[in-house]
């Protein structure tokens, strides 16, 4: 049950710092392209490297992991409104943008998750990050 | 404004437990290196995002509605996240072709099955 609790908790949070990402790229640009979509995306892409190996290495008890992969990040970050998004640009005749979109959001997605992956192996390398097992 | 990120959250909050329950049950059933249980998701979600808009345009909803069931819950039933992540994990692994189906799966597919919920959405 705490479980649930926990994945609701970080899919509210998520979704509504994706929201006020959106909100804040739409009012501080005018153009024409799903920029706060594709903010929340790449950041949350980062973050789920970084979580990742995070978990991997034991430095955050996985019972943290509903809460932050499944809820919070699961949430930040979303598909339907990317390719819905595409789908209208596509549909409108902007080839171009729609192709971008669908680019940036591929391409910097996958690589930021790994870039974000890498940090956390550097961080564990050079002992910036603690094990809390055995720490105790 | 506080009002529309209430909206959002439970729509959310909504979405990330759906999400979480589909993905399971798909999980348990197909045991793939490509993980269908995201894609399940996604799919799900594109296909009632493209039939939502559409329904949107020739019925009138109130502008929170449209936050709490697109920005919220669609936006959290469907993940970019764990998405990246996977696929980044099967060229890790080297399982380069199940990596390529797994973005061209979601994003062809994906964005066809969105198209196909506007057009179905066109005759409600």
């Amino acid at each position: 049950m705490l479980h649930y609790i926990f994945i609701g908790l970080g899919g509210a949070i998520g979704a509504s710092s994706r929201y006020l990402i959106d909100f804040y790229m739409s009012s501080h640009t005018s153009i024409n392209f799903p920029i706060g979509t594709l903010m929340a995306n790449l950041v949350g892409c980062f973050i789920i490297g970084i979580a990742f190996r995070v978990f991997h290495h034991d430095i955050i008890h996985t019972k943290f992991n509903p809460f932050i992969i499944t809820g919070f990040l699961g949430a930040l970050t979303t598909f339907s409104s990317y390719a819905y998004a595409t789908l209208i640009l596509i549909e409108k005749g902007h080839y171009f943008l729609a192709g971008t979109n669908l680019l940036l959001n591929n391409i910097f997605g996958i690589l930021f998750a790994y870039l974000g992956a890498r940090f956390t192996n550097y961080m564990v390398k050079k002992h910036l990050f603690h094990k809390f097992k055995g720490d105790e | 404004m506080i009002l529309n990120i209430i909206f959002v959250a439970i729509g959310g909050s909504i979405g990330a437990l759906f999400r979480f329950i589909i993905d399971r049950a798909i999980t348990d059933r197909v045991k793939h290196h490509i993980p269908f249980g995201t894609l399940g998701v996604n799919l799900i979600g594109l296909f009632i995002i493209g039939f939502s808009f559409s329904l949107f345009k020739h019925h009138v909803v109130p502008p929170q509605f449209k936050l709490f069931l697109i920005t919220g819950f669609l936006g959290a039933l469907t993940t970019f996240s764990s998405y990246a992540l996977n696929t980044f994990r099967l060229f890790e692994e080297k399982h380069y072709r199940h990596g390529i189906n797994n973005i061209l799966l979601n994003n062809f597919l994906g964005m066809g099955i969105a198209f196909l919920g506007a057009k179905i959405g066109n005759f409600f």
